[in-house]
C-alpha cells in the first residue's frame, strides 16, 4: 500500500548542449534499452506477460465470453463449475467466467484512467515547481507534504464518499490521493534537467519558457513518472478493490473484480467459486504489475542488477 | 536440500493428520463454558443503550434484557399481559389506564420498583425528545398525564381512546422502560440532567440481566440478576459479541466460539440448516422491503407507470435470491397483525407492464436512479430489478449508498427510486398506515410526494374503537395503496438465526425486541 | 541540528493543520446528514432538527469550524454522534489495538522480509532469487480482505490452529487497562492466560497485514545487501577464507541494515492505514474500523479525530525516519 518514492536520478542526461531532436533520439534509445532489458529479466517478463494477457482479454472479452455478463438466471444460482459454466455461476445465476472476462476491461480502465489523471495533475505541477523554484515551489512542496501526511486510503475514502459512488469517481479519489508523489518526482527530475547546459543554451537563444518546458523538460519527465505510476499500479487496483469492499466502489451489476469478491465473500466456503475466480484474476493482474515493477527497479538501479557476478 | 525435503514431508504429514478433523463428521465441540452464552451479532449500529434513546435492533433488544416495562404483549400480539404491573383498569372512554404494580420487583441497585419510579421514567423519556419518544408523545399529550397516584399505582391519561393492543404498543415499548431514579440522579451532570450520556452504556434497570459493560466494537456483557421477580435467569453470563463479517460469524459458530449466530445471511443459514449440531430458528417479522417511487419525478406522477413497475418485478426471482426466506406480501400491513389484507395481485407480466407504460405516456421509456442500502441481499435485488425494468424501457441506474446518504436524500424527497425497509415501531396497523398512506404525518407518503385523500381514513381509523369497523378501514387503506400507491412491496423477510443444538428456550417472535434471553438455557 | 528539528516540527504542524482544514471542509461538503444517518429513517423530522440544532449543525460551516478550533485548543475533540462519547475517549480505546496489530505485523513482515531479501541477494539471478521474490509478491498481490478471509478459513476454521476474530476470547476478561495494549497490560497484571490468548489472536491478522510490508522490506534488504556485498571489505573478508555464512551475517548484513531500518519505519506508518480492511475481517476493535464507520455514518468529530491522529503519527514517523537516517549515516547533514 505504501510505496517509497525512489529518487531516481538515473534520468538526468549528462553531456554538452543537445538539440531537441537529439534528446528525443537519446530518449528513444534509452527506452529501447529498457524494453530490451525488461524482456531479458524473467520476473518482469512474467509480469509483462500477465499485463499483456489483461490487455488482450479486455479487448476480446465480448468475442470470447460465453454468456452475457449481466444476464441473470435465478433458477440456476450458485452452480459449481461445470462444462456449461467453467467458473460456475454467482448468486444471481450469472456466468462467472463471462463476468471475469468482462472485468478485465474495467480493471484496464481503472489503470489507464488513474495513470492519466495522476500524471495530468502531478507532472505539470512538479515541472512548474522545479523549473521556477522560489515561492511557488515552497508552496507546492508544503501542499504535497500535507497530502502525504494524509493516510491515502482514508483520504480516498473521504473523497469517494463526497462524490457519487461510481467507478469513475473511485478513480478520481485515488488519483487525488496519489498525485503528490508524482509531483515530487517530476520536480526532482526537472531540477536535474534544468541545470543542463542545453537548457541554458536554449534560454540564451531566446527560446520561450513555454517551449523549453514543453520541448525540453516534459519529455524528460514523462518517462520516470510513467514508470513510477506503473510501479504503483498494483497498489492502485487493490485500493480500488478495497474501496469496493467498504462500499464506495463500483455499482452492481458491474462485473468489477473487487465488487465480485466482495459480494462472493458471503458464500465462502460453501460456494468458494463465487469469490475465488475474480480473486485470482485481480491477484494475477496485480502480481503482473508488481513483477514488472520489481524488474524495472532492478534495471534502473544498477546495484540491483541480477546477472552482474 | 535434504533438510528441505524433510520439511516438506512433515508438512504433508501434518496436513494428512489434520485433514480428517475438519472433513465432515461431528461438529467441533463448543469452547464456551457451560454457564456462559455467547451471541454473535452486530451492535455497532446502536449508539446508546439508554432506553429513552435506543431505537435500533441491537440496542432495543439489549434493553429488553436489562429493563422491564409495565406490561408486555401476549405472544400473538392481540392482548397486553402483566409485567411490572400485575393488573390494570381502564376508564369508560378508553383513555385512562390505572396500573397496579406488583410487589417484590427490585432494581439492580436493590431499591424497590415503585410508582414514583414509573412516573419518573416515562416522564423522562417523554421530555428527552429522542428518536423513540414519539411513541409516547403521539399518544400522551403532556408528561403530567403520567401520575403516581399511590405508592404502587400509576395512572396514564392518553390523548385518545386506546384499544388494549394500542395501549400495549406504547407501554410495552422499550422506550417506556422503567429506570432507577436514584441511579439516574446520582449520575446526572449539569449539562446532562437526565444522565442520558451515562446511561448510554450503564445500567439502571430492573430486568433479568445486569449490564456489566459495553466495550464498543467488541462486546456487551450481561450478568444474571439474582433478585429478579420472576426468578434468577438460567444463564449466569451472556456475551453479545460484535461480528461485522457474516462469513466469519458462521465460521465462529461452527468452531464452537459462539452459541448463537444472529446475523447470518440467507445462504449461510441454508448451509447450516439440517446439519447435526445446529438448530435454525425462523420467524415472520413485522418488517417489510419495498421499492419507493417518487411521485415528484415526472414519469412516476402517472399511476399507470407506477403500476407498470409493480407488474415488471419478478417476485419469484426475488424470493429465490433470498433463499426462500421471505414471506411474499404486497400490502403494507404484515400477516399476523390486526387488519392484514391477504392479497398479492402483482406478478411478473411484461406485456401488461408494457401496456401500462404506454397508457402512462412512457412508451419510449426513461431513466431512473435507484438508491439501495448496502445491506445484502438488497444490492442483488437491485441488480435483478435493473434487468426486469430494462425490459419495459426503464433504464435503472443502481446506486448502492451509505445509510447517511439514503436517509438524507430520501427525507429531502430528492430520490427517484429507492429500495428501503420499514419495520413496525409497534404492532398496530396504525403505524404502517400512517407511514405509507398519511401524507400529513410526513413520513413515507410525504417523502414519495403521494398526497392521497385516503389519509383521512388513516386519521380516523386510529381512534376507532369498533373492531370490525376499524378492520374494514385498514383494509380499504391497503387496497388504495396497492392500486395507486408509489410503493412496490416485495418482501417480508423472515428473521432467522442459527444456534448450537444445546441451546434451548430462546425463541423468535415477529417483533425483534421481544426475543427474551430470560428463559434461555444450555444443556 | 536543533534548528532543523524545530523547522521540521513547525512544518509538520502546518501540514497537520492543513489536513485539519481539508478534512473539515471535505467531510462537511459530503452530501448526507450525519444526524439522519444516526437516527435512522424512521425517526421523526422534529427529533432530527432538534439534534442538528443541539450539535450546531444548523450553523454556517465557517462558524462550525471556528467552534471546532476553539474546542480543539482546549483539548476537546468533540463528541462522536455514533458512540455518544468524547472522540478522545474513543481514540484512547481504539488506537492501542491498532498499534498492537501494526507493531506485530511489522515484526513479522520485517523478519520474513529480511530472510527473503538475504536469500535473494545471496542467490541473485538464480531461480532461488526469482522464486522467493515471486512468492513474496503473491502476498502483496491479493486484496487484503480476501486474503484475510482465506487465512481465517484455513488456519482458524479448517486447521483450528489459531483463534478467530477479536483481540481475546470473548469470555476472557481483559486485564486492567494501564497502557491500553493488551499484551503489555497482561504482562503488567501477570495474567499469562490472557497473554497467551491475546498472542494467539494477534498472529493471523498480523500475518495478513504484515504480508504487505514484507515485499518492500525484502526489496530494500536485497538491494542494500547487493551493494554491500560488492564492497571491497567484503571481498577482503571472502579472500581471507571466511565462510560464506560469516561473511554474510557478520560483515554484510551489519552494514546493510541501515537503509533497511529506515524503510521499516516508513512501512510502519503505512500499516496503520492498511489496518482498515484487516480490522473489518478480523473484527479487530481498532482505529481502522472506527474510521470506516465514522466515514460511513459521516460522524464529523470522529472523522476529524482519526485523520488528525493518523496525520500526526505519519508526520512523526517520517521525522524519526529522517533523524535516524541522519544519525546512522554521517554523510547526511541536516540543513
Amino acid at each position: 500500500m505504501a510505496s517509497s518514492t525512489p529518487r531516481s536520478a538515473s534520468n538526468s542526461p549528462t553531456g554538452a548542449a543537445r538539440s531537441g531532436g537529439e534528446i528525443a533520439r537519446a530518449e528513444r534509445a534509452r527506452t529501447w534499452r529498457l524494453v530490451w532489458r525488461t524482456l531479458r529479466n524473467p520476473l518482469s517478463l512474467a509480469g509483462l506477460t500477465l499485463i499483456g494477457l489483461l490487455i488482450v482479454i479486455a479487448f476480446i472479452a465480448p468475442a470470447v465470453a460465453p454468456y452475457d455478463p449481466l444476464k441473470t438466471d435465478t433458477l440456476s444460482r450458485l452452480r459449481a463449475p461445470s462444462a456449461e459454466h467453467a467458473f460456475g455461476t454467482d448468486q444471481l445465476g450469472r456466468d462467472i467466467l463471462s463476468r471475469v472476462l468482462y472485468g478485465a476491461r474495467i480493471s484496464l480502465r481503472i489503470a489507464l484512467l488513474t495513470a492519466s489523471i495522476a500524471l495530468a495533475i502531478g507532472a505539470p505541477l512538479g515541472i512548474v515547481s522545479g523549473y521556477f523554484r522560489g515561492r511557488m515551489d515552497d508552496l507546492l512542496m508544503r501542499i504535497t507534504d500535507m497530502f502525504m501526511a494524509f493516510p491515502r486510503l482514508i483520504l480516498a475514502m473521504a473523497i469517494a464518499a463526497a462524490l457519487r459512488p461510481t467507478l469513475e469517481n473511485v478513480v478520481i479519489a485515488i488519483s487525488l490521493a496519489a498525485w503528490p508523489a508524482y509531483a515530487r518526482l517530476a520536480r526532482s527530475v526537472t531540477l536535474g534537467i534544468r541545470e543542463e547546459n542545453y537548457i541554458e543554451a536554449a534560454r540564451a537563444l531566446g527560446t520561450s519558457t513555454g517551449r523549453i518546458l514543453f520541448r525540453h523538460i516534459l519529455p524528460g519527465v514523462i518517462s520516470p513518472v510513467t514508470i513510477q505510476v506503473s510501479l504503483d499500479m498494483g497498489g492502485i487496483l487493490l485500493t480500488a478493490a478495497g474501496l469496493g469492499f467498504i462500499g464506495f466502489g463500483a455499482q452492481p451489476p458491474t462485473p468489477e473484480w473487487g465488487l465480485m469478491i466482495s459480494e462472493g465473500r458471503n458464500y465462502i466456503p460453501g460456494q468458494w467459486w463465487v469469490s475465488t475466480f475474480p480473486g485470482l484474476a485481480i491477484s494475477l493482474v496485480v502480481l503482473g504489475f508488481n513483477l514488472l515493477g520489481d524488474g524495472i527497479r532492478d534495471i534502473l538501479d544498477p546495484r540491483l542488477r541480477g546477472s552482474g557476478r | 536440500m535434504m533438510r528441505g525435503r524433510y520439511l516438506v514431508a512433515v508438512v504433508l504429514l501434518a496436513i494428512a493428520v489434520l485433514l480428517p478433523t475438519w472433513a465432515g463428521g461431528a461438529p467441533v465441540p463448543s469452547r464456551v463454558p457451560a454457564n456462559v452464552l455467547v451471541i454473535g451479532t452486530i451492535i455497532s449500529d446502536s449508539n446508546s443503550l439508554d432506553p429513552a434513546q435506543a431505537f435500533e435492533f441491537g440496542s432495543t433488544w439489549v434493553d429488553l434484557q436489562v429493563y422491564d416495562t409495565l406490561v408486555d404483549f401476549s405472544r400473538d400480539f392481540t392482548r397486553a399481559v402483566p409485567r411490572l404491573a400485575d393488573s390494570w383498569t381502564v376508564s369508560q372512554d378508553g383513555r385512562t389506564y390505572t396500573f397496579k404494580l406488583r410487589a417484590g420487583a427490585k432494581f439492580h441497585s436493590g431499591a424497590a420498583v415503585d410508582a414514583k419510579a414509573v412516573e419518573f421514567s416515562l416522564r423522562r423519556a417523554h421530555t428527552l425528545k429522542l428518536p423513540p419518544s414519539f411513541i409516547l408523545t403521539d399518544f400522551i399529550k403532556n408528561p403530567e398525564d403520567i401520575v403516581a397516584i399511590s405508592a404502587n399505582q400509576v395512572r396514564i391519561t392518553f390523548n385518545q381512546s386506546m384499544p388494549e393492543v394500542l395501549m400495549a404498543s406504547v407501554v410495552a415499548n422499550p422506550v417506556a422502560s422503567v429506570v432507577d431514579p436514584a441511579v439516574v440522579k446520582k449520575n446526572a451532570a449539569s449539562d446532562d440532567p437526565m444522565a442520558n450520556r451515562w446511561l448510554s452504556d450503564h445500567d439502571a434497570g430492573s430486568g433479568p440481566f445486569k449490564l456489566i459493560g459495553w466495550s464498543r466494537n467488541i462486546k456487551i456483557e450481561l450478568q444474571a440478576f439474582d433478585d429478579y421477580w420472576r426468578g434468577r435467569p438460567k444463564m449466569g453470563r451472556i456475551f453479545i459479541q460484535e461480528m461485522p463479517e457474516p462469513t466469519a460469524e458462521s465460521l465462529a459458530l461452527q468452531r464452537g466460539d459462539i452459541d448463537i449466530a444472529m446475523r447470518l445471511l440467507p445462504g449461510q443459514i441454508k448451509e447450516l440448516t439440517g446439519q447435526t449440531g445446529f438448530v435454525t430458528k425462523s420467524s415472520p417479522t413485522f418488517s417489510l422491503r419495498y421499492v419507493g417511487m417518487n411521485v415528484g419525478y415526472p414519469p412516476f406522477a402517472n399511476k399507470n407507470v407506477r403500476n407498470a413497475v409493480k407488474w415488471a418485478i419478478d417476485y419469484d426471482a426475488i424470493k429465490r435470491i433470498w433463499e426462500d426466506t421471505i414471506d411474499v406480501g404486497q400490502t403494507i400491513v404484515p400477516a399476523r397483525m390486526f387488519g392484514y389484507l391477504p392479497e398479492t395481485p402483482y406478478k411478473k407480466d411484461i406485456n401488461r407492464a408494457r401496456q401500462l407504460m404506454q397508457e402512462g405516456g412512457q412508451a419510449r421509456g426513461f431513466t431512473a436512479e435507484l438508491l439501495v442500502p448496502l445491506d445484502p441481499p438488497l444490492p442483488d435485488v437491485a441488480a435483478k430489478l435493473k434487468e426486469d425494468l430494462g425490459q419495459i424501457g426503464i433504464n435503472v441506474d443502481v446506486r448502492v449508498v451509505r445509510n447517511a446518504d439514503l436517509n438524507t436524500v430520501y427525507r429531502a424527497q430528492r430520490h427517484q427510486m429507492v429500495i428501503a425497509r420499514w419495520g413496525a415501531d409497534y404492532p398496530d396497523p396504525d403505524n404502517l398506515a400512517k407511514a405509507f398512506a398519511d401524507f400529513d404525518s410526513r413520513v413515507l407518503a410525504w417523502r414519495n410526494q403521494w398526497d392521497h385523500p385516503v389519509k383521512k381514513t388513516v386519521q380516523q381509523a386510529v381512534a376507532e374503537l369498533d373492531r370490525t369497523k376499524r378492520d374494514a378501514m385498514y383494509k380499504e387503506i391497503q387496497r388504495t395503496v396497492l392500486d395507486e400507491g408509489p410503493y412496490a412491496v416485495f418482501a417480508y423477510p423472515l428473521r432467522q438465526y442459527v444456534m448450537r443444538a444445546n441451546v434451548k428456550n430462546f425463541d423468535p417472535s415477529p417483533l425483534y425486541e421481544t426475543y427474551e434471553l430470560f428463559n434461555a438455557v444450555k444443556e | 541540528m536543533w534548528a532543523y528539528l524545530v523547522r521540521r516540527l513547525i512544518l509538520a504542524s502546518l501540514a497537520i493543520f492543513g489536513v485539519l482544514i481539508i478534512t473539515f471542509f471535505l467531510s462537511h461538503v459530503i452530501p448526507g446528514d450525519p444526524v439522519a444517518a444516526i437516527l435512522g429513517q424512521q425517526a421523526r423530522q422534529e427529533v432530527i432538527d432538534a439534534m442538528r440544532h443541539k450539535l450546531g449543525f444548523d450553523r454556517p460551516i465557517y462558524e462550525q469550524f471556528v467552534i471546532y478550533l476553539d474546542r480543539l485548543a482546549h483539548g476537546d475533540l468533540g463528541d462522536s454522534i455514533a458512540t455518544h462519547r468524547p472522540v478522545l475517549q474513543d481514540l484512547k480505546e481504539f488506537f492501542p489495538a491498532t498499534i498492537e496489530l501494526a507493531t506485530t505485523a511489522i515484526l513479522i513482515g520485517a523478519a520474513t522480509g529480511l530472510v527473503v531479501g538475504i536469500i535473494s541477494a545471496v542467490a541473485r539471478g538464480t531461480w532461488l532469487d526469482h522464486a522467493t521474490r515471486f512468492f513474496s509478491l503473491i502476498g502483496l498481490s491479493m486484496p487484503v480482505f480476501w486474503l484475510g478471509l482465506i487465512v481465517l478459513l484455513i488456519f482458524y476454521f479448517w486447521l483450528g490452529l489459531f483463534p478467530g476474530q477479536g483481540q481475546l476470547d470473548i469470555f476472557i476478561s481483559r486485564p486492567p487497562r494501564v497502557t491500553g495494549l493488551i499484551i503489555a497490560d497482561s504482562l503488567i497484571a501477570g495474567d499469562t492466560a490472557a497473554l497467551m490468548n491475546a498472542l494467539g489472536h494477534l498472529i493471523l491478522p498480523a500475518m495478513v497485514l504484515g504480508s504487505h510490508a514484507l515485499v518492500g522490506i525484502a526489496r530494500i534488504t536485497r538491494a542494500s545487501m547487493l551493494e554491500v556485498l560488492g564492497q571491497d571489505y567484503v571481498k577482503v573478508a571472502r579472500s581471507k577464507g571466511l565462510t560464506e555464512r560469516t561473511v554474510i551475517f557478520r560483515h554484510a548484513l551489519k552494514n546493510a541494515l541501515l537503509p533497511i531500518i529506515t524503510v521499516i519505519g516508513i512501512y510502519y506508518g503505512g500499516l496503520l492505514e492498511g489496518a482498515v480492511l484487516t480490522e473489518t475481517v478480523f473484527a479487530w476493535p481498532g482505529l481502522g474500523r472506527y474510521a470506516t464507520s465514522a466515514i460511513l455514518s459521516q460522524d464529523f468529530a470522529a472523522i476529524m479525530g482519526v485523520t488528525v491522529l493518523i496525520a500526526m503519527v505519519f508526520s512523526l514517523a517520517n521525522l524519526f525516519v529522517d533523524l535516524a537516517y541522519g544519525f546512522l549515516n554521517p554523510k547526511i547533514r541536516f540543513e
